[in-house]
């Protein structure tokens, strides 16, 4: 009997094979677009790659699930594509790759489909219930906002918020004028230098190597996430405690500076409290009860 | 569920009026979409809380006596047992989370007064008063109306964030089979931890009611809870 079912397994697994490859649909479009055109990508699940290219126009390939006939249409300053048929259904997969113009402003919703974006340098705006977000290269503004999936942004944005739940957040060598990371439980860890630069959580732990811009401002907020800041080397970067100001507030965590020789004092409340440094840099942190640690080069 | 619902950006348009000519096939929608309908009731809800929460509204006696036994008690009780709200917090289920949004309303209505007490020094001095009448609990005395407005203040920005928590969950429920329930069930976890991290700041921030960085973490967590509840709302709007 196990031969048998082993044998009728075998056949089956086979037959299923070429079932599979024929439930996805190869698409294609392409059409003239504008350079500063709006490109809008909404899927369900699978991938999005959107990438940015020298030409004035637009082109989508890819497959889509059987069955499934996606809307696609717009003018030369708009162009829109959706890979779904009027009933949204989670196990309806897209996997797309769209190159737009460089400079196209470009939006993409998902809800578990994973999203890559590179070489683009207008605005990029992503957003995902699942899925993971990776943005490489040089957007003036970028928006990402998942609410489980890893964000990972490298490169050097101009302006840059990004927002999950539970998801990480890692920023590989980032660096950008303005940035702000918040997450609920995510961790936020990378590397970064920016001239203002925010990160929050409640919980998730905040790892980062920090390139302090000179006059820069980085303000890092947790609730019971861990803080470890390491400060890192890089061309104009400030290094501690030289041209930086710090202060740290803790309201029942530990603190424990290896950047100079100061300890915790002034103490407010009930809480921790330690300044030192007078540069023009600034760094504040502060937390409920995560600890804190200040990591040389 | 189809996608032809209007999107939750339209519906607010729709009860604000802001639809211009687009609003007649929108109204003919919501007439007969029982989902819409509800959110639309939803969108009128929340604007009338947040009307609400401008106005002067007397409270009734009861109150008082209510805020004059909690100053008592404040005075001579120790500082809340933040650690047991929050493990009570971590352990609610949805079932329970008005206990908690309870509890977590008494250290909030300490610090409200605490703060007042501290506000109506300040408002003492100045030589044009509005109301002569205060209450006294051993320290300066705090003009009511003081007392009164920071109360209703924190009280009003409560209940509109509880208001957009409560669309959240509705929301949730009710797209039950379009999201996830891995999803739906992580929105939670993380709606718990913020409401967490709310009740233990806020009762930090009552035991030791001058601590600047206390309130600024108190604003923190609440802005944080609001803005993530938003920022989730908008990722599971219609597309």
């Amino acid at each position: 009997m196990n031969r048998l079912h082993a044998g009728v397994l075998l056949v089956l697994s086979l037959c299923a094979v070429p079932v599979g490859l024929s439930a996805q649909t190869p698409v294609h479009y392409g059409r003239s677009l504008d350079r500063t055109a709006d490109v809008r990508v909404m899927t369900l699940n699978g991938t999005v790659q959107v990438e940015g290219w020298d030409r004035d126009s637009v082109d989508v390939t890819g497959t889509v699930a059987k069955g499934v006939t996606p809307y696609v249409g717009g003018s030369r300053s708009g162009f829109k594509v959706a890979t779904y048929d009027g009933v949204t259904t989670t196990d309806t997969r897209a996997d797309l790759v769209v190159r737009v113009p460089r400079h196209a402003s470009v939006w993409v919703k998902t809800t578990l489909a994973s999203v890559a974006v590179s070489g683009l340098g207008s605005t990029v705006d992503v957003y995902t219930m699942g899925g993971s977000i990776l943005v490489r290269g040089s957007p003036d503004a970028l928006v990402a906002e998942s609410m489980r999936g890893l964000i990972t942004v490298e490169g050097t944005p101009g302006w840059v918020r990004l927002k999950n739940g539970s998801g990480v957040v890692r920023l590989t060598d980032l660096r950008a004028r303005d940035v702000s990371v918040s997450t609920v439980s995510g961790s936020i860890t990378g590397t970064l230098g920016a001239q203002r630069v925010r990160l929050e959580t409640m919980s998730g732990a905040i790892t980062t190597t920090h390139v302090f811009v000179p006059e820069s401002t980085t303000d890092i907020d947790t609730h019971d996430g861990s803080v470890t800041v390491r400060s890192g080397s890089g061309v104009g970067g400030v290094r501690p405690p030289a041209g930086l100001s710090v202060r740290i507030y803790s309201q029942r965590g530990s603190v424990r500076n290896e950047w100079t020789a100061d300890r915790t004092a002034g103490a407010t409340g009930t809480g921790t409290e330690l300044i030192f440094g007078t540069g023009a840099a600034r760094l504040m942190i502060r937390t409920f009860s995560g600890a804190v640690h200040l990591v040389p080069r | 569920m189809t996608i032809h619902h209007p999107t939750e950006q339209t519906l607010h348009q729709l009860v604000d009026g802001d639809l211009g000519n687009d609003s007649a096939a929108t109204e003919a929608h919501v007439s007969r979409c029982p989902q819409c309908a509800a959110e639309v009731r939803s969108i009128e809800r929340l604007r009338r809380t947040m009307a609400a929460a401008s106005r002067s509204i007397v409270p009734p006696p009861a109150v008082w006596t209510a805020i004059q036994s909690q100053i008592g008690a404040s005075a001579h009780a120790p500082p809340p047992a933040s650690a047991s709200i929050e493990g009570a917090a971590a352990t609610t289920g949805a079932p329970r989370r008005r206990s908690v949004r309870k509890s977590w309303w008494r250290p909030l209505i300490a610090a409200s007064v605490v703060f007042a007490a501290g506000a109506g020094v300040v408002y003492l001095g100045k030589p044009d008063r509005r109301s002569s009448a205060t209450i006294a609990s051993g320290g300066p005395a705090v003009p009511i109306s003081v007392v009164r407005d920071s109360m209703l203040r924190v009280a009003a920005l409560s209940d509109a964030d509880d208001v957009i928590v409560e669309r959240l969950r509705s929301t949730i429920a009710r797209e039950r089979h379009y999201i996830p329930a891995d999803i739906a069930a992580d929105v939670e976890i993380q709606l718990r931890s913020l409401t967490t991290a709310m009740v233990v700041t806020q009762a930090a921030l009552a035991s030791d009611p001058n601590n600047v960085q206390l309130e600024a973490m108190v604003d923190r967590t609440r802005r944080q809870r609001v803005e993530y509840v938003s920022s989730t709302l908008a990722l599971l709007a219609d597309y």
